[in-house]
């Protein structure tokens, strides 16, 4: 804000690119040397309550901030160079400060710090967002889920008198409505991260820029939820209807994820049903499951975010054409691209490989996801790169492939990923293989015969569905509560009974009172009679 | 023999001022309306003086009787006419007509007034009473546009002719029954006759009905309403203000010391008067857009108001109802001073719709309206709360919760209307041009201000000193 | 009738003064009018000062009234005026001079200055008595005082429907205002005595008694919150009113229905009391809901305002009735927030509105030409939906917390119309700022000037120390 003009933008968002290279330099030492400080702020002391800002850290905790330090670090680099962002320095700005919060988020052990700084975050992701529609979504479903959250976490200090995460974990094994607690952590979390039924919000990212897209995707509220995830996941694991509910979100959100990336015509939606993928595959996998925390999952996050720039670099490639139906046959004219993107593709495969290796539970969700990626990509590489072209005159004319600043940060970062991970084995080439003949035989060309179906392109489905199951019904019940009991019972019936009692006493005191001879004999009969009907004669 | 006679002799400088206002119209050229004020005026100051020096004195202790209850009545009636001349005296300028036969009226009624509160003796009582209102019906013929068939001046003749005559009655059915008018030997009289007794209690309901008369409760109320109407304003004020404490301090008189055995068998009569008198007066001002009238049913609620604390005749409920009075005819001189305040191309403005937005021309008249308004709610922190709260609590005292519930409805019913003034003064546009006000009546209402300011922030003068005073008419 | 004047009574009289001063003060052309304007601003600054001082006095560990004053007021019957503070009493009244504050600048800019600080210095004054009150006569003279110059605001400057917001107001308040005054007569002959307030929630009444105290202590003091059936006066009041002061102030009634409730209410349940209590609650949260509600589905941005100013009010009163100490210092520090925050977002909305009736504009997107205000609009409406920028973060968890552990339904009802207001807000919010409805062709409104801006910050930091500790002034 302070550096609000344009001209210090790019150099403000270099600066805090600086600054938060040295930062994730300093957290990847003190991951890899296991290294921990305590520091403790108090902020206030209750008679029953007190409040402390724990920036104590361990090893686990920069393992669980690690990947998502990475994709803030690529995220300001990315706002950097876009050539699409206008407002840099502010951007870049927002990020750090959403991810100072994220942090503090991952160290907190203090149940109002955790609903803060999750709330925090969601303000930032706010600014973030700098279109209406998707701010007019993201506003519902986040306040929502705070509400959630902050029910939740009231119950609990209700039944325990303790903020400490530690009383949730006592109350989901102990207390009076445990089910009802994990039901609306569970309930804010899967707003937070847009599963299945609640992935509007996500989707509504498509009206912003590319960059900002994935950013709120990976590092901001989505990041809360994974963050919040694995603070709360003693809970899930303890109440059976959670596990479920979690299985039930997780299983269809990657179903919408897989389906979505095939289906949708427009890039970004094809990103944002990844992510969604991405989303209900770590729900599913670590949502019940405590033992598996976020760390062993940091390079797969990484990767899915290369993904979804990979995905930016497509769009950028074709001057900025949104629609893959609009794209194909480049292959020739985009060597540098498909080569990322194939890159990318091994390591990730080479990723899920070792993970499904090491993996004690939850093999189904990396197979499932394993299964998803090797059927997504050739498909997407088909549509983008082979085929017939389908570009206009001006995108074929103008195709090239990603500058330096694109290419050698995406190359460093797959390579290293490849050399870090270490994991060569005969399934990961044979998935290569399964790739390249998927990607030759094309068996699902008949999908694109979908993005001509207006129907289903710009179908809002769900936005529908709340609006006639949630929004219609309050809106007619508060317009019928408004006529009868406001106006008809209050209104209508008793403040005009009054004024009408008083304007009939007006009209009586008015007709006792006509200055005739008649009407002051009658009245001083009435008063004498009056006087003298009520004298008690007593005996 | 002499020293008996100089009791009298406040009543007699009252009396004395008429010749010499006379002679003062016969032989000075130059007589302004200003001129008799300042006649009245001494000879009210002179009144006034003797009043107090012999405030305990009796000459004919028989017929009339001077004592700290009376001459508490006497000085606030005084203190209240000398303003009120003060104030005439400036409509009288305005119109440039002659006030001699104002201030001469007022200073034999307050004569008369002065003897019925301090008589002690039915049929002085009823002499008094009958040249007081003869007086009223004089004033009234005050009207420059009087009209010798003017409907109101001979229905108000023939009712204080007809209730004269009920007054006459009823002392002659006492006088039959007891065998005399005096107060004592009524009052013995009464406590050893039959209950039953039809004459005697016919007797006192007659007198009690002249005294609600008086008093303007409904539905004797048609006389005072038409009468403020048609009256000039400086009579209208007059009549509101004055007569009321005399007629007050006699009803108590009357029933603690002559009819107290037999008053009970008209308390239920007296509450339905008082009920009645609440339910009109509010209504009343609900709907009037005569300033005049619409104050005029003012009077009659508060009357309503005052009788129903006055309703046992109890030490306490006499006390309250003195202190409600008291609060009332604050609050009414302060709204007749403003009366007089406001003013269109030299005619003073009298219907409600005329003075709206006077607010913003006359801001302070207009404050002090509304003060007065919300005084006569009986809202905190105005005065009118002191006797809102002791009327209600000597009811509480009392048990009688009906009676308070029917105050509390008839209050917020009349608090309406009041605030129908307050919306005109205030919430409106002006209607009309609005003349520049006297500075006097600036400073009347500034002076009223402070007694009101004094009196609730010092309020034991009003609540525990005149309570002394008045508990010596037991 | 004062024997000794002491700091309670002068923040009481402060205002008065400034009120007599406002009054007789010129309005002066070459001023721009704002002599009564600048009484005001400088009256109220310095009762802060005042407050901030009553404050160090407090022994903020202590509970019950402290720094006592008694004056002599009547002798028959004898009432004497108590005067008392405690933490509660004492934030609420530097809340309700910072609202009143903000309140003042938010009219800055009219030509008619005078009546509305007269009349808005007497109330403030009034209603800072009505909560030093100590004894049941001055809350009573207090309570019913009050409604007096807000009868003069809400008609001087309440807009096209006054005359039926006015009868309502008037039909409602003053109902309830007798009834306490019967109540308190009753009491006093009850006790044959002056009664302290907090004498009275431990008092032993019979059976008929008690009844008719909790009636009329129920009828009084909830005909000025806005609970069916009494909510109809305040809303058709705040949905007509443009004004922020008269906004204000008349938002600010409620709460001392919620504050005569907090003193009156019986210590001990018993049965008639648990009844009246079951009965309030089942209303308050049908009313409570049934309001958010309909804030949610209405257009009007007034009326959304008022559903949230409501739905905060109700969910007070519902932690007031279990009677908990710690539950009612918590109301107060939400409270502090809560006002402050209701007062600077009907500020900025009726700049809005003022600026957009004159250059007739349609509000979609309004706030996209001006920084200043969305930023400052922006900012209060998160701190409003509890967002933690202010006390009403932690403050309104502890509340709804306390909700829960008496009734679990209850509280998440709480949550769902707290929900539903918010959403309202917010919604309004990005109605606001929604740039693509802006219609390009037409002139933009002004920004607030700067030193206005400046205000408003130091509002929002007053608000973000309020969230990190509620009596950081005390540790200046």
């Amino acid at each position: 804000m302070i550096f609000s003009r344009e001209r210090y933008s790019r150099f403000v968002s270099l600066l805090l690119l600086a600054l938060g290279g040295v930062l994730w330099f300093n957290f990847y030492e003190n991951w890899q040397f296991g290294t921990s400080h305590t520091s403790i702020f108090r902020i206030f002391e209750y008679e029953k309550l007190s409040l402390e800002i724990n920036l104590s850290s361990t090893a686990l905790i920069y393992g669980v901030v690690f990947p998502f330090l990475c994709m803030g670090i690529l995220s300001l680099y990315n706002t950097l160079t876009s050539v699409q962002e206008e407002q840099r320095g502010r951007l870049s700005g927002l990020l750090m400060l959403d991810l100072a919060f994220l942090v503090l988020l991952a160290c907190s052990t203090n149940l109002l710090i955790i609903l803060a700084c999750s709330s925090l975050m969601g303000v930032i992701g706010l600014f973030i967002v700098n279109k209406f529609e998707s701010k007019k979504t993201y506003i519902f479903y986040n306040l929502t889920s705070d509400m959630a959250l902050f029910t939740a976490f009231s119950i609990v200090y209700t039944a325990r008198q303790s903020v400490d995460l530690s009383a949730l974990n006592q109350y989901a094994a102990g207390g009076s409505a445990p089910q009802l607690v994990g039901v609306l952590i569970l309930l804010s979390l899967s707003l937070k991260a847009g599963l299945f039924l609640f992935h509007n919000q996500i989707f509504s990212y498509r009206h912003l820029s590319f960059n900002r897209m994935i950013l709120l995707n990976y590092c901001v509220v989505p990041a809360a939820s994974l963050i919040l995830l694995t603070k709360m996941s003693h809970v899930f694991a303890t109440l059976e209807v959670c596990r479920w509910l979690i299985y039930g979100l997780a299983g269809l959100s990657m179903l919408y994820g897989f389906l979505g990336a095939l289906v949708y015509d427009n890039m970004k939606e094809k990103a944002l049903s990844l992510n969604v993928l991405l989303w209900g595959f770590i729900y599913g996998y670590t949502g019940t499951n405590p033992q598996v925390s976020l760390e062993g999952l940091s390079g797969l996050l990484v990767l899915f975010y290369m993904f979804n720039w990979w995905l930016q670099l497509v769009v950028r490639s074709f001057s900025d054409e949104i629609y893959i139906s609009k794209m194909g046959g480049s292959w020739q004219r985009l060597p540098l691209l498909q080569l990322m993107g194939g890159l990318l593709s091994v390591v990730l495969l080479q990723q899920l490989s070792a993970l499904s290796e090491t993996a004690t539970s939850g093999q189904v969700w990396i197979w499932t996801l394993s299964g998803s990626i090797l059927i997504i990509v050739p498909y997407l590489f088909a549509q983008i790169f082979y085929g017939d072209n389908h570009c206009d005159e001006r995108v074929w004319a103008f195709l090239k492939n990603p500058g330096i600043l694109s290419w050698l940060p995406f190359f460093s970062i797959c390579l290293i990923m490849l050399s870090k991970c270490e994991y060569y084995s005969w399934s990961l080439g044979a998935a290569v293989l399964f790739m390249v003949v998927l990607l030759w035989l094309n068996p699902l060309r008949f999908v694109a015969e979908i993005y001509e179906k207006d129907e289903i392109q710009l179908a809002e489905f769900f936005e529908r569905a709340y609006e006639y199951i949630i929004v219609a019904p309050l809106n007619i019940l508060g317009r019928i509560l408004w006529l009868t009991v406001d106006f008809l019972l209050i209104e209508r019936t008793i403040v005009n009974s009054f004024s009408h009692l008083t304007e009939f006493l007006i009209r009586i005191s008015k007709k006792i009172h006509t200055p005739r001879p008649l009407e002051y004999i009658a009245m001083t009969i009435a008063g004498l009679l009056i006087l003298f009907f009520f004298m008690q004669v007593k005996p | 023999m002499s020293q008996r006679i100089l009791t009298f002799l406040p009543e007699f400088l009252l009396l004395v001022a008429l010749p010499i206002m006379y002679m003062v119209q016969r032989y000075r050229a130059s007589a302004t309306p200003k001129t008799y004020f300042t006649l009245s005026r001494y000879f009210l100051l002179a009144c006034l003086i003797f009043t107090i020096v012999l405030y305990n004195k009796s000459g004919y202790p028989e017929y009339y009787e001077n004592s700290l209850y009376t001459s508490l009545f006497k000085v606030i009636i005084y203190l209240l006419a000398w303003l009120w001349f003060a104030l005439s005296c400036k409509w009288f300028l305005v119109e440039d007509r002659n006030s001699l036969g104002f201030y001469a009226l007022c200073l034999v009624s307050l004569a008369a007034v002065s003897v019925m509160i301090s008589s002690l003796n039915l049929g002085v009582m009823a002499a008094a009473w009958f040249i007081i209102n003869l007086c009223n019906y004089f004033l009234l013929r005050l009207n420059p546009e009087h009209d010798e068939n003017s409907f109101v001046e001979k229905s108000y003749l023939i009712s204080i002719v007809f209730f004269g005559l009920l007054f006459v009655l009823g002392c002659w059915l006492i006088w039959q029954s007891c065998g005399s008018l005096d107060y004592g030997n009524v009052q013995l009289s009464l406590q050893h006759l039959n209950h039953a007794d039809a004459k005697s209690l016919i007797g006192v309901g007659l007198v009690l009905a002249v005294m609600l008369f008086s008093l303007s409760l409904a539905p004797f109320h048609f006389w005072y309403l038409d009468f403020v109407k048609t009256a000039i304003l400086p009579v209208s004020g007059w009549v509101t203000l004055i007569p009321i404490f005399a007629y007050f301090a006699s009803l108590v008189d009357l029933v603690v010391n002559m009819f107290w055995s037999v008053y009970p068998q008209f308390q239920v009569g007296m509450i339905a008067f008082a009920l009645l008198s609440l339910l009109i007066g509010a209504a009343g001002v609900n709907g009037e857009d005569n300033l005049r009238c619409y104050f005029g049913f003012s009077t009659v609620f508060h009357m309503g108001f005052l009788l129903i604390s006055l309703i046992s005749f109890s030490a306490n409920s006499v006390f309250s109802s003195f202190v409600y009075l008291v609060v009332y005819v604050l609050s009414m001189s302060g709204v007749y001073t403003s009366l007089l305040g406001i003013k269109s191309k030299g005619i003073y403005l009298e219907t409600l719709s005329a003075i709206s937005g006077l607010s913003k021309p006359k801001p302070y008249i207009a404050a002090v309206l509304l003060l007065f308004m919300v005084s006569l709610i009986g809202s905190p922190p105005m005065l009118g709360f002191l006797g809102k709260l002791s009327v209600i609590n000597n009811l509480v005292l009392e048990q009688n919760y009906i009676l308070v519930a029917a105050v509390l409805a008839s209050l917020i019913l009349i608090s309406n209307g009041y605030l129908r003034l307050v919306k005109t003064l205030y919430f409106e546009e002006v209607s009309h041009p609005f003349d520049r006000t006297d500075k006097g009546i600036y400073i009347f209402m500034f002076a009223n201000l402070v007694v009101v300011v004094v009196s609730l922030l010092h309020p034991r003068l009003l609540m525990n000193d005149f309570e002394k005073m008045l508990i010596t008419v037991f | 009738m004062i024997e000794s004047l002491s700091l309670l009574s002068v923040i009481i009289l402060l205002p008065f003064l400034g009120m007599l001063f406002a009054l007789s003060s010129k309005s002066d052309e070459s001023l721009g009018n704002r002599n009564a304007f600048n009484v005001a601003v400088f009256t109220v600054c310095a009762n802060l000062v005042l407050i901030l001082r009553i404050f160090y006095n407090l022994d903020i560990s202590k509970n019950g009234l402290q720094l006592v004053e008694r004056f002599n007021w009547l002798e028959n019957p004898k009432i004497d005026i108590i005067l008392g503070a405690d933490v509660f009493s004492v934030i609420i009244i530097m809340a309700v001079h910072l609202a009143f504050i903000i309140g003042l600048y938010g009219i800055k800019r009219q030509s008619r200055q005078k009546p509305l600080v007269v009349f808005g210095l007497l109330f403030l004054s009034l209603v800072t008595g009505f909560f030093l009150a100590a004894d049941i006569f001055s809350f009573y003279i207090f309570f019913e005082a009050m409604l007096f110059p807000l009868f003069m605001l809400i008609g001087i400057y309440g807009n096209i429907r006054r005359d039926g917001a006015i009868y309502r107001f008037f039909l409602y308040n003053f109902l309830g205002a007798a009834v306490l005054f019967l109540a308190v007569i009753i009491l006093y002959n009850l006790q044959e005595g002056q009664l302290e307030i907090s004498h009275f929630s431990s008092m032993k009444m019979n059976e008929k008694i008690e009844y008719f105290m909790l009636t009329s202590i129920f009828i009084s003091f909830l005909s000025r919150i806005p609970i069916w059936p009494f909510h109809y006066w305040i809303s058709s009041i705040s949905s007509n009113i443009r004004n922020p002061l008269v906004f204000i102030i008349t938002n600010i009634l409620p709460l001392t229905g919620i504050y005569g409730f907090m003193r009156f209410l019986p210590d001990g349940m018993d049965m008639l009391s648990i009844f009246y209590i079951s009965a309030l609650e089942i209303i308050a949260v049908i009313t409570m809901v049934f309001i958010a509600l309909i804030g949610f589905t209405n257009r009007d941005a007034q009326y959304k305002f008022f559903s949230y100013i409501t739905v905060y009010y109700i969910m007070y009163l519902l932690a007031l009735l279990n009677h908990d100490a710690f539950t009612e210092i918590n109301i107060a520090f939400s409270c502090f927030s809560y006002l402050i925050v209701i007062a600077a977002l009907e500020f900025l909305s009726d700049y809005l509105y003022f600026e957009q009736e004159e250059k007739g504009l349609n509000p979609d997107g309004i706030l996209c030409s001006v920084p200043r205000i969305s930023f400052a609009y922006s900012f209060f409406i998160l701190a409003a939906v509890g967002l933690p920028v202010s006390s009403l973060f932690v403050n309104n968890f502890l509340i709804v917390s306390n909700l829960m552990s008496k009734n679990l339904n209850i509280g998440l009802l709480v949550v769902v119309s707290l929900t539903l207001v918010s959403g309202a807000l917010l919604k309004n919010l990005y109605r606001l700022k929604d740039r693509e409805r802006l219609n390009p062709d037409k002139p933009c409104i002004i920004d607030i000037k700067r030193k206005t801006y400046g205000f408003l910050i130091v509002i929002m930091l007053i608000l973000l120390m309020s969230s990190f500790k509620p009596l950081w002034f005390l540790e200046m």
